[in-house]
């Protein structure tokens, strides 16, 4: 199917597009693997998320939480619990009306081990929620919070929809029949990937936008050709060699979407081959991640688990540069054998799985070229391009990958304890180190903002010196849309917070 | 483009060697007639490229690296006291003033947030480094934090003395504080801006917080060079306050090119319309021929700056094609090289942006900032001056985004370390918002 995507000419899918017809259509690399909040793992399906379904808080235009579902709060003196009022009149998209017990639905099915949620680290503060009455629920703390609204953010879902089990299986039919509380309904998932979603008339805010698509579409040089031909609206990342075209095109708007995003190639640090730092370090050693970079955009090679303008990054630690000779000094003291072409390891020649996304043109062209890097110095790497299901279910779930090219994208918080912590519900790659899981630990419980910036820069020097991983970049990041739509303010992360906004003449 | 104008300074016309000439010997230029001054020194250099190379011969080093937006490498190029110095050291004022008009909004909200989220840590100089921090930004909050300073820790003294009316820099002493402040007390009587730069680069105070430093930098340093660039402009035209700059109106081209005000008719006239200095030129009259720069709408209204930066772009369009049609090789060649359009267009965006947020309309100055960023280039550099990223840094903040005025800031700092200081407060507020809070993170 993608290939036969990516043989249409512009001119096919113009055709097959056709006109906006109040629809604001929006173009996506990848379409969400699924519309679930309990599952999402990409940010294809945050931004879907945003449309469909609410939280108790959400930002308002200067970041600030504000109540959603919620309308009010009363804060214990003692910090350790809080009274939460929800919005009277709420109904789901089916009609149903909203309720204490959804809240209540949502806190179980998301810590229910047997559902294993990827966002169950989001309520890990919360020690229990107790229903008050219809439109109140109590919230009890694992410890004193400071502003616990903060972390309230997550997404609630229908208990009528799960017949009020918290036990969620991942193929529960919910995926294809999302119902939320959000200013827009799911109407149909499209056999070509793309789903339309169309206004919730029930919404207290409806936004003036009656329909909005999502369109998987997987080439990004059609993405932007698609945008000035005026047959999508937006689209969520443009690539850096279209941004001079897009910036001059009196048609269409530029608006920064910097995600703190960085990207990586992790190792499945239980194989026994990275078990050894000096196989880890010498990898990173091989890998030249500035020639990766060059073709496919303009970024900054980073050299830990933070983008370079966070507060968190240590800029005393030097991104690493490649040093062939010195890796396979490493790699001969791991035990490594060099035969002159190939590296061996016990008489048998290296040969590692490189998994990456199957529907992101760009990585697809890092892994040729990380492919061809790795080879030219005895490593032979064979590449697997996984869709979003096999994805899951190989990395996420059964850990079945040498290594894996991806990207982290993250929230203004930049927390990296999912990926790094030992207990992290994102740490799919193993990783374990007791004194980063001490410094992730004391930086969430820190109060004083000098000392955590501390902490995490000490993290970033730790976790940098241990290779887990094979930092790569952050790239420079825009989202483009068509001047018809005016009012547009992007949420730095779910992108469509403020969609309620937007208009559409 | 750096080829062009090496050709064209190096004498295509004749012109006279670079010489030293003092900013009030220049000649005043002739009056440019009706073609040439229709749209300033816009069509001055496309018409008349020889004026252009004139202007060049009169320091071409420090011309290139001000087109460069290298403002410190076109200072030591210029000759001393010279025109062209002039210019580089209003830039250098405005850039430093942007700069102190954001540590002082950045520093207000990171203390008093501080306080009120999770209160300041005892025994710390946060209260001195607040105390000092409100001085200089006329924030208000100053006699509150003196009083918070506890006695025998260092500034305590410096502290009281702000809090009775003295300015620090007036204040002696031994202790960390007292030290830096004296290389404040340098700048200002001396002239002497070195050992305060140098020492930009450092905290003012490092204290022990547990096995980690809590370190605070110096929140007086922009306000202090942004006042030392002002004396300077002010010193080198000859006169005594901010309106000296009404000497740039007299000097013909050298005194407008890449300026955002194109004639020298709009710069008198907002100087008689004596706005906030660095909102000169946000409204000249020359823009008026597309309903451009006027008045703004009251309130942040992001759309009415949203249309009017749609007029520009549609009325410099138009002028572009003008004037392209009516140039020479020479004229299009620099309409092309030197970028002439898209540099008034940046110069005119970044002040009208500046314009917005010095009257707290932080939408309207975050939609000009981000239109005047050429998004194709992520440095400093002649595709996007210093300015565009201070201003950038300050909507951000002003909007409560925070941790994306830090994207702005980290570019900044690539050329100009010296923010070393300022980066790491607005680190700190981005850090302070997000305390008790766990991020959320994904896959793209």
């Amino acid at each position: 199917m993608r290939i036969l995507r990516g043989m249409l000419s512009v001119a096919a899918l113009l055709a097959a597009f056709g006109a906006s017809g109040g629809q604001l259509r929006y173009a996506e690399d990848r379409a969400p693997g699924i519309v679930s909040p309990l599952f999402a793992t990409t940010m294809a399906e945050v931004r879907i998320n945003e449309l469909v379904f609410e939280g108790l808080y959400t930002d308002d235009a200067e970041l600030r939480s504000v109540p959603d579902l919620a309308v009010r709060h009363e804060f214990a003196a003692d910090k350790s619990s809080l009274l939460v009022h929800l919005r009277p009149n709420v109904v789901w998209h089916d009609g149903t009306p909203f309720s204490a017990s959804d809240v209540v639905f949502t806190y179980e099915a998301m810590k229910h081990p047997k559902t294993a949620s990827p966002e169950s680290g989001r309520v890990a503060f919360v020690a229990g929620v107790e229903r008050v009455d219809d439109l109140a629920v109590r919230f009890t703390f694992v410890k004193p919070e400071i502003s616990p609204w903060d972390r309230l953010h997550f997404k609630i879902l229908p208990a009528h929809r799960f017949d009020g089990n918290p036990e969620v299986a991942r193929q529960h039919p919910f995926r294809q029949a999302p119902v939320g509380t959000g200013p827009y309904r799911v109407e149909a998932f499209q056999e070509d990937g793309s789903i339309s979603l169309v206004r919730f008339e029930g919404h207290r805010q409806a936004p003036p936008i009656p329909a909005v698509v999502m369109r998987e579409i997987t080439d990004k040089a059609y993405q932007a050709k698609l945008l000035i031909y005026e047959s999508i609206e937006a689209l969520v990342r443009v690539l850096p060699r279209d941004l001079a075209m897009l910036q001059a095109d009196a048609r269409v708007a530029l608006a920064p979407y910097q995600t703190h995003s960085w990207w990586y190639v992790g190792m499945d640090l239980g194989h026994p081959g990275f078990a050894k730092p000096e196989v880890r370090e010498a990898l990173s050693l091989l890998v030249d991640a500035a020639a990766l970079l060059a073709p496919i955009g303009t970024g900054e090679v980073v050299s830990g688990p933070f983008v370079p303008s966070s507060p968190f990054y240590n800029h005393d630690v030097a991104a690493v540069s490649p040093d062939a000779a010195r890796a396979a000094a490493l790699l001969r003291s791991a035990g490594w054998t060099h035969d002159g072409r190939t590296w061996s390891v016990d008489g048998k020649p290296v040969r590692l799985r490189l998994a990456t996304a199957a529907n992101i043109e760009v990585a697809q062209d890092v892994v040729i070229n990380l492919q061809a890097q790795l080879a030219r110095h005895g490593i032979a790497v064979d590449p697997e391009f996984l869709g979003p299901a096999e994805w899951k279910r190989r990395v996420w779930g059964d850990r079945d990958f040498d290594l894996v090219l991806s990207q982290w994208t993250f929230d203004r918080n930049e927390d990296i304890y999912e990926q790094f912590h030992t207990k992290g519900t994102r740490n799919f790659f193993g990783y374990t180190d007791p004194e980063v899981d001490g410094l992730l630990d004391a930086a969430r419980a820190a109060t004083d903002p000098i000392v955590k910036k501390a902490q995490l820069r000490k993290a970033h020097a730790a976790i940098a010196a241990d290779h887990p991983m094979v930092f790569l970049w952050t790239l420079d990041s825009y989202a483009a849309f068509s001047r018809k739509i005016e009012g547009v303010d992007v949420h730095p992360f779910s992108f469509f917070t403020w969609v309620n906004r937007w208009t559409m003449p | 483009m750096i080829a062009l104008l090496l050709a064209l300074a190096c004498g295509r016309q004749g012109s006279p060697p670079a010489g030293s000439a003092p900013a009030n010997s220049v000649a005043p230029a002739p009056r440019p007639d009706q073609a040439t001054d229709r749209y300033g020194w816009l069509s001055e250099v496309t018409l008349q490229p020889e004026q252009f190379a004139e202007v060049m011969a009169t320091g071409r080093e420090g011309w290139i690296a001000y087109h460069a937006n290298d403002f410190v490498r076109a200072l030591d190029a210029f000759p001393p006291a010279d025109l062209g110095q002039a210019r580089v050291m209003w830039s250098l004022y405005l850039l430093n003033a942007d700069l102190a008009r954001l540590s002082g909004f950045a520093n207000d909200q990171f203390f008093s947030e501080w306080e009120a989220r999770t209160g300041l840590p005892p025994d710390s100089a946060a209260p001195v480094v607040a105390t000092l921090a409100s001085y200089c930004s006329e924030s208000g909050t100053l006699a509150g934090w003196a009083s918070r300073a506890k006695e025998g820790q260092a500034g305590f003294d410096m502290a009281q003395e702000i809090a009775r009316g003295r300015s620090p820099w007036d204040v002696e002493g031994s202790d960390a504080f007292a030290r830096r402040m004296a290389l404040h007390r340098l700048v200002r009587t001396e002239g002497e801006v070195e050992p305060l730069m140098r020492a930009a680069m450092r905290p003012v105070i490092v204290e022990q917080a547990g096995e980690f430093e809590r370190v605070f930098y110096d929140p007086c340093l922009h306000r202090t060079t942004a006042d030392y660039w002002l004396k300077r402009t002010a010193d080198t035209l000859d006169g005594t306050d901010w309106q000296a700059i009404a000497a740039f109106a007299d000097r013909g081209l050298a005194g407008r090119i890449f300026s955002p005000w194109l004639r020298a008719d709009d710069l008198r006239s907002e100087l008689r319309a004596n706005p906030e200095p660095g909102a000169v030129g946000a409204r000249s009259p020359s823009l008026r021929a597309f309903g451009v720069g006027t008045n703004p709408h009251a309130g942040d209204d992001l759309n009415s700056a949203l249309t009017e930066i749609a007029s520009l772009d549609h009325g410099l369009a138009r002028w572009r094609a003008e004037l392209e049609s009516s140039a020479g090789d020479d004229g299009r060649a620099l309409i092309a090289d030197l970028d002439l359009f898209e540099r008034f267009r940046q110069e005119w965006l970044t002040t009208r942006a500046r314009y917005a947020l010095v009257e707290d309309r932080p939408r309207q100055g975050l939609a000009y900032a981000e239109a005047a960023r050429n998004v194709t280039d992520r440095f400093v550099g002649a595709a996007n001056g210093p300015v565009v990223w201070a201003l950038l840094a300050e909507a951000n903040l002003r909007l409560g985004h925070t941790r994306e005025a830090l994207d702005a800031l980290h570019i900044l700092s690539g050329t100009h370390p010296e923010i070393v200081g300022l980066k790491e407060l607005t680190g700190n507020l981005a850090v302070l918002r997000g305390i008790g809070e766990a991020g959320d993170s994904k896959e793209e």
